[in-house]
């Protein structure tokens, strides 16, 4: 227990000495910051703390359209930009070093030479990753819940989901990352290796998406259909199941939030624009709205870990088998 | 059992050890290594000669090919008695982001050492290494002697019984050399064991009870110094006026002429003594007689013409062999 603790505090210790680990923290505090100067009066939006104005006659303080544009902004920006990508991205490169200076030759020989079992100093090491993912997130979620809760007047309770979901899907790159690490020892090589890995990740999500159709049944209700003809749907359909789903984690996220509801927010914008709200736009929401209930958490979750499970464990036995 | 292998006197006693590297690189060809309690071991041998593979296997930072014995008593990779093995490795780079205390604390953390006597120990061994006033500087900003003052300090946290060191005098300067052979008496002092591995003879002939040559993946000498340079002497007998005239009559008494008198192989005093006859009949005034043992280097240098030859004799398409 103290030989993990050891390692967890040293790894942290060691992301905290880059100036990315800062570097971060300022990311966060700025996009914090051009959220809070986004706001409403009673006449339309006001920009930086008022010094803008423009007038508008939808979006005013206590209507329900600036409520849903602050939805819209968590659910499309906050959560499917921030903790679907560009956080995973950016932490990504802040801790993809993690493993390769823990092997690092010269320093893996007397961390590796001490009473404790590789194994042990293996996921130690792993928990100190995630650890410091842990921190920024939880930095970044609560900063932009408190100005949530400042611009809407309520708190927006269930984005703080949001911190372990976006360590949830990080790990979910990260141990393919660790994998490579092990192996070649090198930064580099394990970062691609990541990238690489969640390109096809996002491949093989798009196109069960696009191989799944959507009819409508007899009464007009659309409904989702995954069409399992010819080889290459299932292979796409086995490997989606199999293989982790980060792109549900937005997704799982956005329901968490309250802030999907697609087909609302677009009538509460143009209650009668039948421009904005065609038929077949109308179609396209129900048809995203119906993708993101299809979402399992559970199952999705489930598999997922269950995937990064059998890759972590790869990674130690090679770890722990080798010669440094 | 348990009997059986606490009984060994031996703090290392390694019987076959060998390692093929991934490529097929023979390292170790069978490597047999006793080190006794409380004696200062050396474990010498050219670059390459496989000291460091061994070290590493001793330490589980590699994983041999073969080997059996005990450390501590113990097999290699014992839990326990790594707890009670000091380590400090060739070329080590250590986290430069922590401090100098930190990093003892944070190595003596993983050798379970409890939070009470680290911080004790990191102030006792910080000030005795000379570097109290660096305690909370970054490593970063340390100079490479202090580096390896810090990797010595590093591998006493856990007050072991057995202290490794390879090559650790490496890149410090005669001043700090003179230091860590000090601290290696004092250890020897304290009834600890100790096993340094170095390519630098002169270090270890100071220092050490026993020694160990390491020639290609094979020990070629072992012994204390004593029975290594005893028995190799040559005898110097200093001239006057030159000697060429007599050349025929000194090479057969086994003398050969270099400046300023006769150089004589081996350790027959009757040899010396019919030459001392013969320079005298010739009217020669003998200046100096000297004794000399043969250095370490030389016994060194022996061994490993001998293991050369050896080993190209035995196997004549080995690797690393020298044409
Ligand atoms: N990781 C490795 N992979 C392959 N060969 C290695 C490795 N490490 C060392 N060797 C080879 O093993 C031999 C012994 O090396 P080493 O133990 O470092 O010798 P020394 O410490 O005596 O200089 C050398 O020929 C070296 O090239
Ligand atoms: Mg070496």
């Amino acid at each position: 227990m103290m030989q993990m603790w050891a390692i967890i505090v040293d790894s942290f210790r060691e992301a905290k000495a880059k100036k990315l680990f800062w570097v971060l923290l300022a990311i966060s505090t700025l996009v914090a910051l051009a959220l809070s100067c986004i706001g409403f009066d009673e006449n339309g939006f006001s920009f930086f703390y008022g010094a803008i104005k423009v007038q508008n006659g939808i979006y005013q303080t206590g209507t329900q359209a600036a409520e849903q544009f602050f939805g819209a902004i968590v659910s499309n920006f906050l959560v499917g930009t921030y903790i679907g990508w560009v956080g995973i991205i950016i932490c990504l490169i802040g801790t993809v070093g993690m493993f390769p200076s823990l092997i690092e030759t010269g320093a893996v020989d007397v961390v590796v030479s001490k009473p404790l079992t590789r194994s042990v100093l293996f996921f130690s090491r792993y928990i100190g990753s995630l650890a410091f993912v842990l921190a920024q997130a939880t930095y970044f979620v609560v900063l932009t819940l408190l100005v949530l809760r400042w611009q809407m007047g309520r708190w927006l309770w269930g984005y703080l989901w949001a911190i372990p979901l976006l360590v949830l899907s990080f790990s979910y790159i990260y141990c393919v990352c660790v994998l490579a690490a092990v192996w070649t020892r090198r930064t580099l090589v394990s970062l691609v290796c990541g990238l690489f890995f969640w390109v096809i990740l996002f491949g093989v999500a798009s196109t069960e998406q696009f191989v799944g159709t959507n009819e409508s049944d007899g009464s007009g209700n659309v409904v989702i259909k995954y069409s399992m003809r010819g080889s290459i749907g299932k292979v796409v359909y086995v490997l989606h199941q199999i293989l982790p789903k980060p792109s549900d984690i937005p997704v799982i996220l956005g329901r968490e939030t309250n802030a999907l509801g697609s087909r609302e927010f677009v009538e509460a914008i143009a209650p009668n624009d039948p421009d904005v709200l065609s038929p077949g736009r109308v179609h396209q929401l129900d048809v995203e709205q119906l993708r993101a209930e299809a979402v399992s958490p559970s199952r999705s979750i489930g598999s997922s870990l269950a995937f990064e499970a059998v890759v972590l464990v790869f990674a130690c036995v090679i770890f722990s088998r080798r010669d440094f | 059992m348990v009997e059986l292998t606490e009984m060994t006197n031996w703090a290392v006693d390694l019987i076959g050890v060998r390692k093929r590297y991934r490529g097929g690189v023979d390292a170790l060809r069978g490597v047999n290594i006793q080190v006794g309690q409380g004696e200062i071991f050396g474990l010498l041998g050219p670059n390459g000669a496989g000291k460091t593979t061994l070290v590493k296997i001793m330490m589980t930072v590699i994983r041999p090919t073969h080997a059996l014995g005990t450390i501590l008593g113990r097999p290699i990779g014992n839990s326990r008695k790594l707890a009670r093995i000091g380590y400090l490795p060739e070329s080590h780079r250590f986290p430069s982001y922590l401090t100098g205390a930190q990093l003892l604390d944070y190595y003596a953390a993983l050798a379970r050492v409890p939070r009470k006597v680290r911080k004790l120990r990191t102030g006792e061994l910080l000030e005795r290494m000379g570097m109290d006033k660096w305690a909370n500087t970054t490593i970063s900003k340390y100079s490479k002697g202090m580096m390896q003052r810090l990797g010595l300090a590093q591998a006493l946290m856990n007050d072991p019984d057995l202290i490794v060191l390879d090559e650790p005098t490496d890149g410090v300067d005669p001043m700090g050399r003179r230091d860590i052979r000090e601290l290696l008496l004092d250890f020897k002092k304290q009834g600890k064991t100790v096993l340094i591995n170095s390519h630098l003879l002169g270090e270890l002939e100071m220092v050490c009870d026993r020694v160990s040559i390491l020639v290609d993946g094979l020990v070629a000498r072992q012994g204390t110094l004593k029975e290594l340079t005893e028995q190799s002497k040559e005898y110097r007998v200093m001239v006057g006026g030159d000697l060429t005239s007599m050349d025929a009559e000194i090479r057969g008494l086994g003398g050969k002429i270099t400046t300023g008198g006769v150089m004589l192989r081996g350790h027959d005093s009757q040899q010396v003594n019919a030459l001392i006859d013969l320079l005298r009949q010739n009217g020669r005034l003998i200046e100096s007689v000297e004794k000399r043992r043969f250095s370490l280097e030389d016994v060194f240098v022996k061994a490993m013409a001998s293991a050369t030859s050896a080993s190209r004799e035995s196997a004549p398409k080995a690797k690393k062999v020298n044409p």
